[in-house]
């Protein structure tokens, strides 16, 4: 009987005693726990809230005994926490994503100011560069005293190339638009050009000189009273394109963008194989581009040689599209290489073609 | 009168029971998870990374399943609510590292553009330095104007 009532009490007392948790309340624990959690509770609150909640939900189902609502409700705390965790991680990304847009955005902002000044800064550097050549070339020097025969040749030669630059220059200055001193110049390179063909004695060196700086500074006149070209593309800017075509290797000289051409014409007024498709090209880029004027150069090897090819090629170049062409006959005043060497025709021979800039 | 209204929620019962359970379906937790794993099915960039959710999200619904299967509506609920929550993690974890992508490319755009700008700064700095030094050639070339003759004072 006493081993009966001995029993039944500890029956009765192992029923009374607490059912142990489910080992998810302990993982529960740790994880609510966790810094991510910590962390979350900033950036995620709801989220952490929610979990929490799902938590005590659990702890109320397991202290009224509902065992299996209690596993699931633990393990739905672990998932929301978990899902606060990857909330806070979202969250933490755009908020820093939205601050590195924001900086990309004023980088970029800075940025195009920084171009647009310096545009702006190199236009104003290449003008001023351009009025200092202007003034360096009308310094009067000193007058040139005679000098030994050889020396007299080198500057007769001189003089001419002097002269045939000075006319180049004034004829792009009347292409951009005549200025109030053009008639003046041309009329100074004309008396230039009657004395150096008389053979003076005492080449007129200084006059020469002073013949080009005249001239150059009509060009910049011509230049600075042109037409804005409304956003169209500058020397450099032509000089890029046409170089791109990979055929023409144009450069830059005080007139424009300058491209040379060689053997263009084979019999007669025929363009010689290969020299239609550079001709399509410049009459292509020149049409395209009308604020640049062409101004056509014929440099002969020998002689003073005659304008008929230059004045073909305008032709050709008018057909393909160019608006204002003009034709000027240099002669043999200008030879890149001495005349009599080995190749020295084939290379002195060339036409020019100047897109004339209106931009300094 | 009475006979009519019984008609009439005969009818509406008949109704509801042809009614398509799709809208409720995707009311519910189980719905809402499976569709949140269908589109997910469909993200094959993510595959990995959402791995591990994604399978829990399942087992959580396998589970409710089985539950339901038992006549156990209430455990078979509380497992699609597990369920959906996993998946929900499963998809803002997706949109997380798709986040983090987005900013390591804003970040890296960013640092791009900041050597730029410091690339044309030096530029810049160099260019207004040769305008200084053309203007400063050309105020020593070009003549000053003549200074206006003084005029006296209006009586």
């Amino acid at each position: 009987m006493r081993r009966c009532w001995v029993l039944a009490t500890g029956l009765g007392l192992a029923a009374c005693a607490s059912v142990p948790a489910p080992r998810i309340f302990s993982q529960l624990d740790g994880v609510s726990s966790a810094p991510a959690v910590a962390e979350a509770r900033k950036l995620a609150p709801a989220g952490v809230a929610r979990a929490e909640k799902l938590r005590q939900d659990a702890r109320r189902a397991h202290e009224s005994g509902r065992t299996a609502a209690a596993t699931a409700l633990a393990e739905h705390s672990l998932a929301a926490f978990e899902h606060a965790v990857v909330l806070a991680r979202l969250a933490r990304a755009e908020s820093r994503l939205a601050l590195a847009e924001h900086t990309l955005k004023e980088r970029e902002r800075e940025l195009a100011a920084v171009d647009e000044s310096q545009t702006r800064a190199a236009a104003d550097a290449e003008a001023l560069e351009l009025r200092v050549r202007v003034a360096r070339d009308a310094i009067a020097r000193l007058p040139s005293t005679p000098a030994g025969p050889d020396r007299e040749r080198a500057r007769l030669q001189a003089a001419r190339a002097l002269a045939s630059q000075a006319r180049l220059l004034c004829a792009a200055a009347g292409l951009l638009g005549s200025s109030d001193g053009l008639a003046a110049a041309v009329a100074k390179v004309d008396a230039l050009d009657t004395a150096l063909r008389g053979e003076p004695k005492v080449t007129p060196i200084d006059a020469a000189l002073q013949a080009r700086a005249s001239c150059l500074t009509e060009l910049t006149r011509s230049r600075r009273a042109a037409p804005a070209s409304g956003g169209e593309l500058d020397a450099d800017g032509l000089l890029a394109e046409l170089s791109r075509t990979g055929t023409l290797f144009p450069f830059r000289d005080d007139r424009g963008v300058v491209v040379t051409l060689r053997a263009v014409f084979g019999q007669g007024d025929a363009l010689a194989p290969g020299a239609s498709e550079r001709v399509e090209l410049l009459g292509r880029a020149a049409k395209a581009h009308p604020s640049f004027p062409l101004l056509i150069v014929v440099h002969t090897a020998r002689g003073a040689g005659s304008a008929k090819q230059g004045e073909r090629l305008a032709e050709l170049l008018k057909a393909a599209g160019a608006p204002r062409v003009k034709v000027e006959l240099a002669g043999a005043s200008q030879p890149l290489v001495e005349p009599g060497g080995p190749d020295a025709s084939a290379r002195n021979a060339r036409i020019e073609v100047v897109f004339v800039s209106s931009a300094p | 009168m009475r006979v009519r209204s019984t008609r009439l929620w005969g009818l509406l019962l008949f109704a509801a029971l042809l009614a398509p359970p799709t809208a409720a379906r995707r009311d519910s937790d189980r719905g809402a998870a499976e569709a949140i794993l269908a589109e997910l099915g469909a993200d094959r960039r993510h595959a990995k990374l959402a791995a591990e959710p994604i399978a829990r999200a399942r087992d959580a619904l396998d589970r409710a399943r089985d539950a339901r299967g038992a006549a156990d509506a209430e455990h078979g609920a509380l497992l699609e609510a597990v369920g959906r929550q996993w998946a929900e993690a499963a998809r803002d974890l997706t949109r997380a590292a798709a986040a983090e992508q987005r900013l390591h490319d804003a970040e890296k755009k960013t640092s791009s553009a900041e050597e730029q700008l410091t690339r044309a700064r030096a530029v810049l700095e160099d260019t207004v330095l040769r305008r200084a030094r053309a203007q400063a050639q050309l105020d020593e070339l070009e003549p000053k104007p003549a200074a206006k003759p003084v005029t006296g004072a209006k009586p």
